[in-house]
C-alpha cells in the first residue's frame, strides 16, 4: 500500500519511509540551478515559514516545519530533486501536518521557534562560515539539514544514504564554468581524433576498453576527452626496441 | 516608531553561538509588524549583548526574544542620536 494512503487512513504513521518514496539517484536532472550561488534566499524562505506556521496554527516553528517549507519552496511537481537527493514533498507535508504541535487558540504574536531550531541554526551558520560565501543560500540550508541528524531531516537523509559531500560536489559541478567542463566527443569525432574507424571505437565501447556515456533518456553516446586519452598508452623503451 | 535597547547576558557564548542567535533573531523579526533590528554591540569582556530595535512596544521586543530563544535581561526605550545631524560645518575627521 502507498505510504500516503496509509497516513491518510490511519493518522500518524512515521515509520513508513521506504526507498520507493525517497529515491537517491545520480541521474536526475537538477531543478535548483541557483543552489549555492549566494543569491540570497533567507528572507523569503523565513516569510514562507512564518506564513505556513500561521496557516497550520502551529504552536512552535519546528525543525520539521523548516524542512518541509524548504523542500516545498524548491520542489517541482511535488518532488524536491537535486542531484543525488530526491524527496517526495507530499509525503513530508503529510507527516508535518500530522505531527506539528498546534496551538489551542491562535497565537497573539509571532510563532516562537522550537528548541530544535537552536542546534540547527548553529549548524547552518557553521555551514555559512565553512563555505566562504557571504550570504545564506539554499545549499547552506540543504547541507545543514543533511548534517543535523535529528527530526524529520535526520530520518529522511538517514534513509537516503547520501552524504553532504556528494551534494556539494554536485552543486560545484553545476556551477563550474563551461571552460572547466570536459569536451565531449561523439563516436565519429572520437574515431577522427584517434585516427581509427568508427566501428573500432564502437567495438572498444562494447568491450569496455573505452568508457562512454549516454545522454540522459537518449541512445546517443558521448565520450569525454579524458576517457579518450585513456586508450592512448605511452610506449616504453622495450616497445621501441621491439618496434625497431 | 520608538527605539528599544535590549540587554542580553551572553556569558560563555562563542562567535558561532552569536551567529546562530543572529540567524534566529533576524528570522523572528519578520514575524512582528513594523519591527526592525537596527544594530547590536557585543561586549565580549563583560559577556553582554546590546541590541537596538525599532518596534511598536517593549512587549514586542520581549516577545521576540522568547520566540527567537534569545536571553534577555531588560528592555528600555531609548532615543536615537544621529551623528550626521552634527556634521554641518564641523570637521568630523578632526582629532580634537
Amino acid at each position: 500500500m502507498h505510504v500516503n494512503t496509509l497516513i491518510r487512513e490511519n493518522g500518524v504513521v512515521l515509520h513508513n519511509f521506504t526507498q520507493r518514496h525517497i529515491i537517491p539517484s545520480m541521474e536526475d536532472q537538477p531543478t535548483l540551478t541557483t543552489l549555492g550561488d549566494g543569491s540570497g534566499f533567507h528572507g523569503e524562505f523565513i516569510e514562507d515559514v512564518i506564513a505556513e506556521a500561521h496557516r497550520l496554527n502551529a504552536s512552535a516553528i519546528t525543525l520539521d516545519l523548516f524542512f518541509y517549507v524548504f523542500l516545498r519552496r524548491l520542489s517541482r511537481f511535488g518532488f524536491f530533486s537535486f542531484g543525488p537527493v530526491n524527496i517526495d514533498v507530499r509525503l513530508i507535508e503529510d507527516i508535518v501536518e500530522a505531527t506539528l504541535p498546534r496551538a489551542q487558540q491562535p497565537l497573539p504574536n509571532a510563532t516562537p521557534m522550537a528548541a530544535d531550531i537552536v542546534p540547527f541554526s548553529n549548524l547552518l551558520m557553521a555551514e555559512l562560515k565553512r563555505s566562504g560565501r557571504s550570504r545564506l543560500d539554499e545549499l547552506h540550508f540543504l547541507v545543514a539539514f543533511m548534517r543535523c541528524n535529528q527530526g524529520l531531516p535526520g530520518r529522511v537523509f538517514g534513509e537516503l544514504g547520501v552524504s553532504p559531500e556528494q551534494v556539494e560536489q554536485f552543486a560545484k559541478n553545476l556551477s563550474a564554468p563551461a571552460s572547466q567542463l570536459e569536451d565531449l566527443y561523439t563516436p565519429e569525432e572520437a574515431a577522427a581524433y584517434l585516427n581509427v574507424h568508427v566501428q573500432t571505437v564502437r567495438a572498444w565501447i562494447r568491450s569496455g576498453r573505452l568508457r562512454a556515456r549516454r545522454l540522459a533518456g537518449q541512445r546517443a553516446l558521448r565520450i569525454t576527452a579524458s576517457d579518450l586519452q585513456s586508450v592512448l598508452e605511452p610506449l616504453d623503451s622495450a616497445d621501441l626496441d621491439a618496434g625497431n | 516608531m520608538p527605539y528599544y535597547l535590549a540587554r542580553r547576558n551572553v556569558q560563555g557564548a562563542t562567535a558561532e553561538d552569536m551567529q546562530a542567535a543572529g540567524f534566529r533573531a533576524y528570522s523572528c523579526v519578520l514575524g512582528y509588524r513594523g519591527m526592525r533590528w537596527l544594530t547590536s554591540i557585543w561586549d565580549q569582556a563583560k559577556g553582554e549583548m546590546y541590541c537596538v530595535y525599532e518596534a511598536r512596544s517593549a512587549e514586542d521586543v520581549k516577545d521576540h526574544a522568547k520566540a527567537a530563544l534569545l536571553p534577555l535581561e531588560e528592555v528600555r526605550e531609548v532615543e536615537h542620536v544621529d551623528p550626521r545631524e552634527y556634521a554641518g560645518p564641523v570637521n568630523t575627521n578632526s582629532a580634537l
